[in-house]
């Protein structure tokens, strides 16, 4: 009994390992660089590339190396006045609920491919993942500085909200594929309606997809949902008084977030590591090369979304606060109750 | 006396008969460029800038000199004239260095002036000019450049005619006609710098104010000379918060056109004596003590004085609000008595140098009167005998020993003063006040002017008037009934309350001041000296 | 002062506002136009930088346009002196205050005026060469076509006299001009 519990941690622990630091972090640090040479290319500029080692410049990419060494190199900044405690444990409780939530997304077809595959999965997901609001409101709070604090009140309000429209729209996937483990849910995905298109959530729940899109965003708190930084009017918003690493330590809680709802998007609406067309039958899920195959579908899928999501900040506006609140409340929140209804109604009818 | 009646310019002119077509054009704004005349000094007519044509007259005729006559009609602005004008002007810059990038008087310069108003042409002269010496030293105030020169003999006039020392000439001939001093003799006069203000171009410049600023950049405010009992009234030219220069102002009956050397140089020994922080014998520390907390120092030690037993003494160099404030704080609060000091007397002579050295002395007496002003030596009895335990300075003394040695022993000694002086070290408490170029207020000359004189600079933050600082100190004390917001409320009620002010009126103080109640209105001694020439 | 009223065809319209379509209201139609315009220059700009207009600037650099003029300097007489005599023409035409020139007095010679100190606080300069058209004694010049460089500190951006006069050069223009003679028949005709 201990040693299989044992064994298990152990596994689970190896897995993380692998996900978090070896994918999750990695892609934040890429989007780091990412985001800026991609809005240069939208916006007719050139961007970041002159880092170079020994004059190789390899398109700017070393201006990831070059960030983490001036964020380290950097003094950490605590304001006088603030509560040095929480300010300094903020970033950190913003950010480990963000990577917690890794461990329920299962990213192949067996359980091997998924650090821990919960029944509850999703639920596990929006638990853990509303922590990081207390995280980013602490930090605001204790930075002893207005802006930060205008900043954290945004940000609790918003993310509250947004929460729950956020969940809402994954019920009628749930009532579709009947479980909220998101290994189902993914599986279920697997078959073709009427023989040729994908079951895929976004086809079964087109509605649901794309206001999970927009709540989603606003989790995130990116544009055009991103009125708690808003730079014009609060500065940076609840990060104000951060620099250094804590300062990058909020960046990474933010591209983590961002890979999160892309991988979410991925799992519930388009397939997880599915291959359309592909159904994985059993024999097939057993040769190592199809798992691989379906891994890789997997990232691909959210590497799109990693992309839409960025392509959509530097295209939109940011919103006002007061059209952020209306939005979530007086249109996504009904509309995703109308969605649960219709969708109940039609599996009532068509059972 | 008869009149005549004329045309100028279309214009019919009613003047005295005898007055010069110069003069006439004057009384209805025309004016006729000139550079010889000077309507102070005799009139020469050798620069002919001033010449007209007359109808009827054979000749141009210069119009500083020839007097009007009934009928004439005099044009000064046609073509025809203008012709004279260019051709007169062409012929003076023949010889003319036209080095106005290094000439001091560039921007205030006749030469400069008319040759854009009835010129502007290129020169058309291709030999060389004649040289002549230039930047040569005539004396101690003034440097001649010959080669600006252009020889309208006012500087000659004036030390004939004002300066009554005949200390310049002409000599040579013709091109080389230039401006000296006899062999041997330098051009000394007490009132040598006159000349460098009415010579019309660079020919002769203050050595004091040489190169020291662009005339262009300087701000000028209107000030009466606080040098000696005569208050010429003057100019005070400043620039970044400094004074440059003290130019004469017309007033016919104090100064007329002139002012002495000394006068003028003075603002440099009240620039650089000045006194600008306070000074306080008992303040711990290298922190400046503040007025206000000065001032409460100083009114914790009145309050404690008996009705009495405060003696004030003032200075004749006070403006009048200065005095009145103190007066009436010393008398109406504290029963003070009024002792008078000030600068010592000195020479004087029979143009505009008077002996006493002090500018106001004539105020303090109508304001204080003469038999409550006690004398030093009384004060320095009063102080031996222990008459009076707190004693307040105010305004520029100078004391003798003895007096500064009795002042050392009195209990607690206040200053209100302006300069550096060897009294102070018997002083306990100093509060700098404004020099004359800093503050506004007003003097009474010797001959009975009352004279109006405005801040030219700012002085340092802890210098306060006199009155504003009495006025301050009256409050702390508890006297409420002092509370003047300003210099003209204070002139206001003089001239409610005194009867030798009466009547006056701080406005038209402008621009010649007015005469006090009870002293026969003089005119300048130079224009007596001048009355009936021509 | 109270503006007259204009006639109503030159005042401003209001803007007419009209509520917004159910189609305009859902946003996502016009996400989607937006995304198409950005992706496009995306992949326009990665794929042969179609639109880019940065210039990468030491390797490439935007020539300087014909008139650039560049940092003042000023010029010398034949004994590398400077032409200068300080008439403070050039300090008071310039609109911005920075040239500061004290005047000195050299008793020996014919020109006795001549700037003790002569400094142009580059920072506060606008390059308006005002103090050029100023100067009568063609001293000052801005024509050295140097680029004024960035420094550390703001005492590093004051050019003094000793500075301005390395950039200078002796100058063959007569001081007081050869304009009389030059134009004298001209002129004759004239008067
Ligand atoms: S006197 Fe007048 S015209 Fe002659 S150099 Fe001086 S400023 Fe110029
Ligand atoms: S020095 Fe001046 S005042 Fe004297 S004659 Fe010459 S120009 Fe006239
Ligand atoms: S270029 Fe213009 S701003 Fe610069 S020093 Fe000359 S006049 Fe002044
Ligand atoms: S304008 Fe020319 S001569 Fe005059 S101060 Fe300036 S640089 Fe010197
Ligand atoms: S002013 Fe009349 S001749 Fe000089």
């Amino acid at each position: 009994m201990t040693a299989q519990v044992v064994e298990a941690l152990v596994h689970a622990a190896i897995k993380f390992a692998i996900l978090v630091p070896g994918f999750v972090l990695a892609l934040a640090a890429l989007m780091s660089w990412i985001e800026r040479r991609q809005s240069a290319m939208i916006q007719d500029r050139v961007g970041p590339n002159r880092a170079s080692i020994g004059g190789v410049r390899a398109w700017g990419l070393f201006h990831i190396i070059a960030d983490t060494l001036k964020f380290a190199l950097k003094e950490n900044i605590v304001p006088r006045g603030s509560n040095p405690l929480l300010f300094r444990l903020a970033p950190f409780m913003a950010m480990a609920p963000a990577l917690i939530v890794f461990a329920v997304m299962p990213v192949g077809p067996t359980n091997r491919w998924v650090v821990s595959n919960l029944d509850v999965g999703i639920l596990f997901i929006f638990a853990i993942g509303s922590l990081s609001v207390y995280g980013a409101t602490i930090a605001g709070w204790s930075s002893n500085n207005n802006f930060s604090l205008l900043g954290a009140l945004r940000v609790s309000a918003q993310m509250i909200s947004y929460e729950v429209s956020l969940a809402l729209n994954l019920v009628g996937v749930f009532m579709v594929f009947g479980s909220i483990n998101l290994q189902t849910i993914i599986e279920g995905q697997g078959a073709l309606l009427g023989g040729v298109l994908p079951k895929w959530g976004i086809v079964v729940q087109p509605v649901a997809f794309f206001l999970f899109l927009a709540a989603s965003i606003a989790e995130t708190k990116r544009t055009p949902f991103d009125a708690p930084e808003g730079e014009p009017e609060l500065v940076s918003g609840y990060f104000t008084e951060y620099s250094g690493l804590a300062l990058a330590t909020w960046f990474l809680t933010e591209f983590a977030a961002v890979i999160m709802v892309a991988m979410m998007a991925t799992a519930v609406f388009f397939g997880g590591w599915q291959i359309p067309w592909l159904p994985p039958t059993p024999a097939l899920v057993a040769t190592w090369w199809f798992q691989i195959a379906c891994v890789m579908a997997f990232f691909a899928k959210t590497l799109f979304f990693v992309w839409v999501q960025m392509q959509l900040r530097w295209t939109l506006l940011r919103m006002r606060y007061d059209q952020i609140m209306t939005m979530g409340w007086k249109y996504i929140l009904p509309i995703s109750l109308a969605n649960v209804l219709v969708t109940g109604l039609f599996l009532l009818l068509t059972r | 006396m008869s009149t005549v009646t004329c045309t100028i310019d279309g214009v019919s002119v009613t003047v005295e008969k005898g007055t010069t077509i110069l003069e006439a054009a004057r009384t209805v704004g025309i004016e006729v460029p000139h550079f010889c005349y000077h309507p102070a000094l005799s009139i020469a007519a050798n620069c002919r800038m001033c010449l007209v044509h007359v109808e009827k007259a054979r000749n141009p005729l210069p119009a500083c000199h020839a007097t009007v006559a009934d009928g004439m009609v005099v044009d000064t602005a046609s073509e025809k004239t203008k012709h004279l004008q260019e051709a007169v002007l062409e012929f003076i810059l023949v010889n003319h260095p036209v080095d106005c990038p290094v000439c001091d008087q560039a921007g205030e310069c006749r030469l400069q002036d008319y040759y854009r108003d009835y010129s502007a042409r290129p020169s058309r002269l291709d030999v060389p000019k004649v040289g002549k010496p230039k930047a040569k030293p005539l004396g101690p105030n003034v440097i001649l450049d010959a080669e600006r020169c252009i020889l309208c003999t006012r500087c000659v006039r004036f030390t004939e005619e004002i300066s009554k020392d005949f200390q310049l000439q002409t000599i040579g001939r013709g091109n080389h006609t230039e401006i000296d001093t006899f062999p041997g003799t330098e051009f000394d006069s007490a009132y040598s710098l006159n000349t460098v203000d009415i010579c019309p171009v660079g020919a002769l410049t203050s050595r004091d104010f040489r190169f020291k600023k662009r005339v262009w950049l300087l701000s000028r405010h209107e000030t009466v000379c606080a040098g000696c009992a005569r208050g010429c009234a003057s100019f005070v030219d400043h620039a970044d918060n400094t004074v440059y220069r003290y130019v004469p102002r017309y007033n016919p009956y104090v100064n007329d056109h002139w002012m002495c050397d000394a006068g003028r140089l003075r603002f440099h020994e009240l620039q650089d004596h000045r006194l600008r922080s306070v000074m306080n014998r008992d303040a711990k520390g290298d922190a400046e003590p503040s007025v206000g907390e000065t001032l409460e120092r100083i009114a914790e030690a009145l309050r404690l004085t008996e009705n009495g037993r405060l003696g004030i003494l003032l200075s004749p160099s006070l403006s009048n609000e200065d005095i009145y404030a103190l007066r009436r704080f010393g008398k109406e609060a504290m029963g003070a008595r009024f002792y008078v000091g000030g600068r010592a007397p000195g020479d004087a002579d029979e143009i505009l140098v008077m002996a006493d050295k002090n500018a106001n002395r004539l105020g303090l007496e109508t304001l204080v009167s003469k038999a409550a002003l006690k004398s030093l030596d009384a004060l320095a009895k009063d102080l031996g005998s222990g008459a009076i335990d707190v004693l307040l300075i105010a305004g520029e003394h100078e004391l003798s020993d003895a007096v500064i040695e009795a002042i050392d022993k009195a209990a607690h000694v206040v200053a209100l003063t302006n300069l550096d002086a060897p009294w102070l070290r018997a002083v306990d408490r100093v509060l700098p006040t404004p020099q004359t170029f800093e503050y506004d207020g007003t003097y009474v000359s010797a001959t009975g002017r009352v004279q109006r004189f405005e801040r030219g600079v700012q002085p340092g933050p802890s210098v306060k008037p006199a009155w504003e600082l009495v006025c301050k100190l009256a409050k702390l004390y508890g006297y409420a009934d002092l509370d003047f917001a300003s210099v003209r409320s204070i002139f206001k009620e003089i001239s409610l309350g005194e009867a030798a002010f009466r009547g006056m009126n701080w406005k038209a103080l402008r621009p010649f001041g007015a005469q006090l109640a009870g002293v026969a209105e003089t005119m300048s001694p130079t224009i007596h000296a001048r009355a009936g020439k021509h | 002062m109270k503006q007259p009223l204009r006639p109503k065809s030159e005042r401003a319209k209001p803007f007419e506002r009209r509520e917004m379509t159910f189609a305009e209201k859902l946003f996502y139609p016009a996400i989607w136009e937006g995304l198409k315009v950005t992706t496009k220059h995306l992949v326009e700009n990665i794929f042969g930088r179609k639109h880019t207009v940065t210039l990468e600037y030491p390797e490439v650099q935007r020539p300087y346009p014909e008139r650039f003029r560049g940092q003042h300097r000023l010029m010398q007489r034949d004994d590398g002196s400077p032409r200068c005599v300080a008439c403070m023409c050039c300090s008071t035409a310039c609109p911005s205050n920075c040239i500061t020139i004290v005047a000195g007095e050299r008793p020996e010679e014919t020109i006795e005026k001549f700037p003790m100190r002569f400094e142009i606080d580059l920072l506060k300069c606008i390059y308006c060469g005002m103090c050029v058209e100023a100067c009568p004694c063609d001293a000052i010049r801005m024509d050295s076509g140097v680029h004024p460089k960035p420094t550390y500190n703001r005492q590093a951006a004051i050019i003094d006299k000793e500075g301005l006069l390395a950039a200078g050069a002796k100058t063959i223009a007569t001081q007081g001009g050869t304009f009389g003679s030059r134009v004298a028949g001209h002129l004759k005709k004239h008067i």
